[in-house]
């Protein structure tokens, strides 16, 4: 079983004032072949206990606990009967190919290789991975990312399963698949998610919140979608896409290179449009032309008729990342935000009034260490940078991953208050129906309004 | 650690088995250190890197070129042309600016440098990170070891995707057509890309750490999902790695 009983926990702190504790005197228990659900928003430590569940905490982060967990121990000596599906899915791959990703953690224990082959056969066909077991980790979509990591999870055949967001980046197809996966397993399986999904219905026999630092029963509430701020003045400019394509090469396999094609794509300002699709239909591929970091080898882009491209069309059109490890990289949340008004011909005293203007919007604080931070926190100062910069339009890459309905409308709202067209990609259709004007849908790589 | 230099294609040198080529990488490596004219030097740096192209192609080795470009660039600043010996090429009020010995020494030096990181890329592109592991492993080095290994020699290609990764967020950060102030940044601008790839290379370290934990690796009694050809099948292959470095030692040496 899994158990933990009276934690409290502290992030170590580096610099400035103490760090709060992050929960106290929590208990949690998860028996064989119970189905136990933690809720819980941005922040309030869903990933540090799933951490500290799994040994990685305090082992290699540095922090005050304090409690009892059960079973004790490197996770590396029980690793045939515990598993961690981590949230940041980029991070934790060691090997070079999906299929040697998956054969590791059998490696480590020691199994034939006759049955590893079986198993790891097994494990690619069961997560629509066969054609990728080649493919190297940089070169898989989000959502492919987070299946390899389930896989290599699952591979062991574990007794008990810690799963820290694993339905984010998940298509609902995928989704499906791991919720009937954890519903008719014998595995007592522990789901931490910012936000209770209607697929979750019937699976679990214990709902958890975990707020301010307490874990109390769910009292059942459903987290309703606020309804956005209308905002108070519209961007008249138009961005448009006509008979758009690009090919992707894959350099670590030899399969066919991911095309893709978007015959014709609109936006304006104070428009929000969504983008939904499979794991690995394009979305991101074509997030990355739309603001110039990739050229199409066809076709245009436009704003309000004039041709955009590369520096110019990146100037317009801001691009929160899916990942936001990919976007934040200076030490703290004041060098993050520094960075884009050091460009801008302002006094001294006008940018410290900016910076301290978006900290108190996006509730942040300016010493962070940027590093140290949880991901709902990331990816607010992803939104204060870009808030900052006051662009024409921004995508918003699985903005709602890993945040709950609220910080995902709060996030939306600042960066549309100016009037900017948002492009909101993600896969949950009721997010996308209740926010969004128009959808486009992403399929086998062609992008078209539906 | 996501990234993984291989590279798919299938010209022969890709048939050639890991250890062979292992053992060929290492003996063309010394070879390149032994005493010899630095004409032959150039000339065994231009044979590799028609090697080169003709296994990865123009596109990834220019790529792979390219990717040293800067460290060449720097080393050719920091070395004095001026040594003492040879033909004075330039001078100015009197001034040795540019000496033969000196330009030998350059022309050695970056051809070495070349040529190694030529001979190494080829290596990591044309072999799976698996059976590199493998073949180290064959050479009795342990598990351990020939894991931190394959990982440092990813470690090049990895910082050189997050330079990327990292540029590519920051061109995003630019301010609004028109609204940047005119002074220019010049070098100050090189600084926060630096600084991030070093704050992101130092907090790779961890989570490292934590997935291999995750992975089990340490474990007693580990086994390989791969296995490598029977020794016997690809002999011609180990005959080949030791005799053409051989023949090159020999004929540098001879024409010294």
């Amino acid at each position: 079983m899994i158990k933990a009983q009276g934690l409290s926990f502290r992030y170590t702190q580096y610099s400035g004032e103490e760090r709060p504790l992050l929960f106290s005197n929590i208990s949690i228990e998860v028996n064989k072949g119970e189905k136990v659900l933690v809720l819980g928003e941005g922040e309030s430590g869903k990933t540090t206990l799933a951490h500290i569940l799994s040994s990685l905490i305090p082992q290699y982060e540095d922090g005050e606990l304090e409690g009892t967990v059960l079973p004790s121990g490197d996770m590396k000596d029980r690793m045939d009967k515990y598993s961690l599906v981590p949230q940041n899915s980029s991070a934790f791959f060691i090997s070079g190919s999906v299929e040697d990703e998956i054969a590791f953690p059998l490696e480590s224990l020691g199994i034939e290789r006759e049955e590893m082959k079986a198993r790891v056969e097994e494990a690619l066909k069961t997560w629509g991975l066969e054609r990728l077991r080649d493919v190297s980790p940089d070169e898989l979509s989000g959502g492919e990312k987070r299946r390899v990591m389930i896989a290599s999870a699952l591979v062991t055949a574990p007794e008990f399963v810690i799963y820290d967001e694993a339905f984010d980046d998940l298509d609902e197809g995928w989704r499906k698949k791991l919720l009937f996966h954890i519903k008719s397993s014998s595995e007592g399986s522990l789901v931490f998610s910012s936000r209770y999904l209607s697929l979750f219905s019937g699976v679990f026999t214990t709902i958890y919140n975990l707020k301010d630092g307490r874990l109390i029963p769910w009292d059942g509430k459903r987290s309703e979608i606020p309804s956005p701020s209308p905002s108070s003045t519209v961007k008249k400019v138009e961005l448009k896409v006509e008979g758009l394509e690009f090919t992707q090469q894959r350099r670590s396999s030899s399969l066919p290179p991911f095309r893709l094609s978007v015959p014709s794509f609109t936006i304006k300002g104070g428009e929000t449009v969504a983008l939904m699709g499979h794991n690995g239909s394009g979305k991101s591929t074509f997030s990355r032309i739309l603001c110039g970091l990739d050229r199409p080898e066809k076709g245009s882009i436009t704003i309000d008729g004039e041709i955009r491209q590369g520096n110019m069309l990146s100037r317009s059109v801001g691009y929160m990342f899916q990942n936001p490890d990919y976007q934040i990289f200076l030490p703290t949340v004041r060098d993050e935000l520094s960075y884009s008004l050091s460009f801008l011909p302002l006094e001294k005293k006008e940018k410290e009034r900016r910076l301290e203007e978006l900290s108190e919007i996006f509730s942040l604080k300016l010493d962070s260490v940027a590093s140290l931070m949880g991901y709902g926190e990331k990816k607010r100062l992803q939104a204060a940078i870009y808030a900052s910069l006051d662009r024409d339009f921004y995508i918003l890459d699985e903005l709602d991953s890993a945040l709950s309905y609220r910080e995902s409308v709060y996030i939306l709202d600042k960066l549309r208050a100016k009037g900017a067209g948002i492009l909101l990609i993600t896969h949950d259709s009721v997010f996308a129906s209740s926010l969004t004007d128009r959808l486009y849908r992403a399929e086998g790589g062609v992008i078209s309004e539906d | 650690m996501k990234t993984n230099s291989y590279i798919a294609l299938s010209t022969p040198y890709y048939s050639f088995d890991p250890r062979a080529k292992l053992l060929f990488t290492l003996l063309m490596a010394a070879v390149c250190f032994l005493p010899s004219r630095w004409e032959a030097q150039c000339l065994l740096t231009l044979a590799l890197l028609i090697l080169s192209l003709s296994q990865i192609g123009v596109k990834n080795t220019l790529h792979n070129l390219l990717v040293i470009l800067p460290i060449i660039i720097i080393m050719t600043l920091l070395l004095p042309l001026n040594g003492r010996g040879g033909e004075v090429y330039f001078s100015l009020f009197g001034f040795d600016l540019v000496t033969e010995k000196a330009v030998r020494v350059w022309c050695r030096l970056i051809n070495r440098f070349t040529f190694l990181c030529t001979i190494c890329s080829l290596l990591m592109e044309t072999t799976k990170t698996s059976d590199l592991i493998l073949a180290m492993r064959w050479y009795r080095l342990p598990y351990s070891a020939a894991l931190v290994l394959s990982l440092a020699l990813r470690l090049i290609p990895t910082f050189a995707g997050s330079f990327k990764e990292i540029k590519d967020s920051q061109s995003l950060r630019l301010p609004n057509p028109g609204e940047e102030e005119k002074k220019r940044r010049g070098y100050k601008g090189a600084f926060p890309t630096l600084i991030s790839v070093i704050v992101v290379s130092v907090k790779s370290i961890s989570t490292t750490s934590e997935a291999l934990e995750l992975r089990g690796y340490g474990r007693e009694g580990r086994t390989s999902y791969r296995k490598l050809e029977n020794v016997r099948k690809v002999f011609p292959h180990f005959i080949l790695s030791v005799i053409v470095p051989g023949v090159i030692a020999f004929m540098a040496v001879l024409w010294r």
